[in-house]
């Protein structure tokens, strides 16, 4: 099964913290590949090794700007990746926990602005117990 | 007794090269002894697409977007597919979106002598993506050559991973 091939190839390539903080720093806007690299200790061949990987599973494309070679993401290789895990919850249990999920921040926050808070602004007891 | 128990591997014949704007260009190539008006009509009517590729539905037309399934994948899911280009019966450009990300297709034909040539064209960002994908347009591209011979499909199995090598090789090549 093709589709597989890509599910492998796209899982692969975020499994790994350095790719996955690559990617999040790409979601803000492109950047060079020099900007990339100056945000992570590890060194430079270890860094165009990882771009390598995500060019290669297309969730990064890169382009010559001038005389730069600037890296963007593009989420549309995800695909296959989601229709499988959605395909594996056929029972729709994980939609229904992030709706709830969803719920429950919604209410959080409303009951956040609503909470008081004491003269050094810290939060007061409503908001304690809900960490609780 | 099945072809691959009789060892014969299929062989993959796409190439990865240069294309335009700086991207890459994997092409890969099949001969028909047909017409090129029937071999337009297996990769564009739906009751022809079908029995190699997937179906499709929709209002088709420069421009406007159908949607194709993958009927040989798991799930048979529908993907999108924007037709860009369509000049019957020599050229079709397309959009597949979806499933597999966006990927930007060609198919073109060719006539001479009573001997159609098909070239298919995924038009690739980077030559290194050519190791996933070439595998399995081999694959597509045989099944289209089986079913318009009426012998049974081939499998997947026999494309991927064996033929990754040899478009990694490729992909090194034109990069």
């Amino acid at each position: 099964m093709w589709l597989h091939v890509f599910v492998d190839v796209v899982a692969h390539a975020i499994a790994d913290p350095v790719r996955r903080e690559i990617l999040e720093a790409l979601r803000e806007r492109p950047l060079a590949a020099g900007d990339i690299a100056a945000r992570f200790t590890v060194s430079r061949p270890a860094i165009s090794r990882h771009l390598r990987v995500l060019r290669e599973s297309g969730l990064v494309v890169d382009r010559i700007d001038g005389r730069h070679r600037v890296y963007s993401i593009d989420t549309g290789p995800l695909g296959p990746l989601v229709a499988w895990i959605t395909g594996l919850d056929r029972a729709g249990a994980w939609e229904r926990r992030l709706d709830a999920l969803d719920t429950e921040v919604r209410r959080t926050r409303r009951d956040r602005r609503a909470a008081p808070t004491d003269r050094s602004g810290r939060r007061t007891t409503a908001d304690q117990e809900e960490i609780a | 007794m099945t072809e691959r128990s009789e060892g014969i591997v299929p062989k993959p014949t796409g190439r990865v090269g240069r294309g335009a704007a700086g991207a890459y260009d994997m092409v890969l190539t099949r001969t028909f002894r047909a017409s090129i008006d029937d071999v337009w009509a297996s990769v564009t009517e739906p009751d022809r697409t079908v029995r190699w590729f997937g179906a499709w539905r929709g209002e088709p037309g420069p421009g406007r977007t159908v949607e194709v399934q993958m009927g040989f994948e798991e799930g048979a899911p529908w993907c999108d597919l924007r037709i860009e280009v369509c000049e019957p019966p020599r050229r079709l450009a397309v959009s597949m979106l979806d499933e597999a990300g966006d990927w930007r297709m060609e198919v073109r034909l060719t006539e001479d002598g009573g001997v159609t040539t098909l070239e298919l064209v995924h038009h690739l960002a980077d030559p290194g993506m050519a190791e996933n994908a070439g595998p399995g347009w081999e694959y597509y591209l045989d099944m289209l050559v089986a079913a318009r011979d009426g012998r049974p499909l081939p499998d997947f199995a026999d494309y991927f991973p064996a033929q990754a090598d040899y478009f990694a090789a490729q992909a090194r090549v034109a990069g």
